[in-house]
């Protein structure tokens, strides 16, 4: 048997069918509408501005970020009628210039609903492979080639103490062990409405003041594989640095 | 439009004359074991195949656009490159440990020298960003190639997409990989009552059967297991994300220091040179690091080397050379 990529294409190309992407329209459908997740990255109750923001330690020193991303997966939105995402891999990067940071949540049905469940990290299915699009893509950088999986986060930046040199710091998380659930079982006293008119928003916080608590970066600064630092910084960021603000339902 | 069409397909088209006789995997020989399945997103298909082939040997993928897949996995040097450490984009950086021959993958689970890639979807990503290899910055490179009118085209055939995108590149070269087979050696030869073996073959091949195939299996002749043979004794650096401690860098399981995956001894002869990290240059040096009785591992007399040898070459393919 033998291939011939210009027997292929120029079969194809006869058949009037090269380059023909067609746009795939999309259409506005009563029954759904679109959630808006916003968050809101803090530290020492100030925006988190990278290269510049302080995360305190369990020595009192600090860590300098000048890179920080992760992921936010797996999200349901429970209620009487439970909505679960189809694909839910929400990369989420601190940005230089905003201390922001959005994604969306499309094709929800309308309703009421009134909980939130997501998790920190990619599942082990998708933690599984590399080759996927979208939030998931290795071009990202959130990956490891070489050992197949994903970074749940990623902080890069620098170590300061006083009276010492700058000590660069690696924080790559990921592996199961870093993997956990995310659950609010309201909304802060709110119902969150989903509306097929307006977006409506849902507003997380990400206060960063405890993410290092309980590990000693001096002696911590490279984390790239299993181990206490690993898992010590995951449950830290699932239990004391996400947190809900509240909903802006339509009005 | 239509007639930059034409160019641009016509341009192309003349610069991608290159002929692949491909083996069905439906061929394989009835001694061999089941591949593993089909991966259930990637099912291999002819156009995939295709596709593949044409990416494994697309130079563009690289930082520079002079190094490709088949760079260091040459069709011509049974899909190694010769060399111990293999030369990067721009050829200012090498790979610390050796590129191994790829052939019969389809049967392979876990993948590299330390087992970190688990599936061959994900396994060209490594060394297509690698510094040390071809440094490819993937949000470049691919829109590079969605330029080449034929690379969409064959894209929509194989995965109904308009475009290249990581996804059809990972899944593509991995069904490529998957069709490189070798089993037309002349050990292969006598399993199908075609040939026979020399008496001297016969005499390396009872030396083989007490002392290698526990891990180098025959029909593969590997295990898809990885063994510390006690190549590397010392403490080694830690830096390259622990590269030199072998699969304890994937599992940290203290067991698994200095292990490494067990290669294929298919066209052994010709896929020097050897180990790892490509210390060994001759399979005479490979032989006598076997031959040393200090370490815990089958030791080979001086006067078994030689008959070895002879059966070991009875392993080589000679059509998986293109």
């Amino acid at each position: 048997m033998k291939f011939n990529l210009k027997i292929a294409a120029l079969a194809i190309a006869l058949s009037g069918l090269w380059g023909c992407g067609k746009d795939s329209g999309t259409t506005s459908n009563p029954e759904f509408g679109t959630v808006k997740v916003v968050i809101n990255h803090k530290v020492n109750n100030q925006p988190l501005v990278l290269s510049t923001s302080a995360i305190p330690d369990s020595l009192g020193n600090s860590v300098v970020p000048n890179a920080m991303s992760f992921y936010l997966s797996n999200l349901t939105l429970n209620g009487t009628k439970p909505f679960v995402e189809n694909l839910s891999y929400h990369l989420v990067r601190v940005s230089a210039t905003t201390d922001s940071s959005v994604f969306l949540v499309k094709n929800v049905p309308t309703g009421t609903y009134t909980g939130l469940d997501m998790s920190f990290g990619v599942d082990s299915v998708a933690n599984g492979r590399t080759d996927f699009v979208g939030d998931l893509d290795i071009s990202n950088h959130m990956s490891w080639n070489w050992d197949t999986g994903y970074k749940f986060l990623l902080l890069e930046g620098s170590y300061v103490a006083p009276g010492q040199p700058n000590q660069g710091v690696v924080y790559h998380l990921g592996r199961q062990e870093a993997f956990g659930k995310i659950n609010w079982s309201g909304f802060n006293g709110a119902e969150l409405k989903v509306s097929n008119e307006k977006t409506t928003t849902l507003r997380l916080i990400a206060n960063y003041d405890k993410l290092f608590e309980g590990v000693n970066v001096k002696t911590n600064f490279m984390v790239m594989g299993p181990g206490v630092p690993n898992k010590s910084v995951a449950q830290n960021f699932q239990n004391k640095v996400i947190g809900l603000v509240g909903v802006g339902n339509p009005q | 439009m239509v007639l930059w069409g034409w160019v641009t397909l016509s341009s192309l088209l003349f610069s991608c004359e290159r002929s692949y006789p491909l083996q069905p995997i439906s061929e394989i020989p009835d001694y061999f074991p089941k591949p593993f399945p089909d991966d259930s997103l990637n099912k291999s298909t002819p156009q995939r195949v295709l596709l593949g082939k044409e990416l494994f040997f697309e130079t563009q993928l690289s930082a520079d656009g002079k190094v490709s897949c088949a760079s260091c996995h040459n069709p011509k040097l049974w899909y190694s490159d010769k060399v111990a450490h293999s030369k990067s984009a721009f050829a200012d950086d090498s790979t610390i440990r050796n590129a191994p021959p790829i052939f019969n993958l389809a049967w392979k689970k876990p993948f590299f020298w330390d087992g970190g890639i688990k599936n061959l979807e994900s396994l060209s990503f490594a060394p297509l960003q690698s510094h040390s290899e071809m440094r490819a910055d993937l949000a470049k490179q691919i829109p590079f190639l969605n330029r080449k009118v034929a690379y969409r085209v064959l894209a929509r055939q194989a995965y109904n997409s308009d475009t290249i995108n990581s996804q059809v590149l990972g899944r593509a070269l991995a069904v490529f990989i998957k069709s490189i087979t070798s089993y037309n050696s002349k050990w292969d030869k006598v399993q199908q009552g075609k040939s026979a073996f020399s008496a001297y073959e016969l005499q390396g091949k009872t030396i083989f059967e007490r002392k290698c195939q526990s891990c180098h299996k025959p029909p593969l002749f590997y295990d898809n297991k990885h063994h510390n043979i006690f190549l590397d004794t010392d403490s080694l650096p830690k830096d390259h994300e622990k590269i030199f401690y072998g699969r304890y860098r994937i599992t940290y399981n203290a067991e698994d220091i200095y292990a490494y995956s067990t290669p294929s001894l298919r066209n052994l002869v010709f896929t020097a040179p050897y180990m790892h990290d490509g210390r060994y240059k001759t399979l005479e040096e490979v032989l006598t690091f076997y031959e040393d009785g200090c370490r815990p591992i089958h030791h080979l007399k001086s006067n078994e080397k030689a008959p070895l040898l002879a059966f070991l070459k009875t392993l080589t393919d000679s059509t998986v050379v293109k």
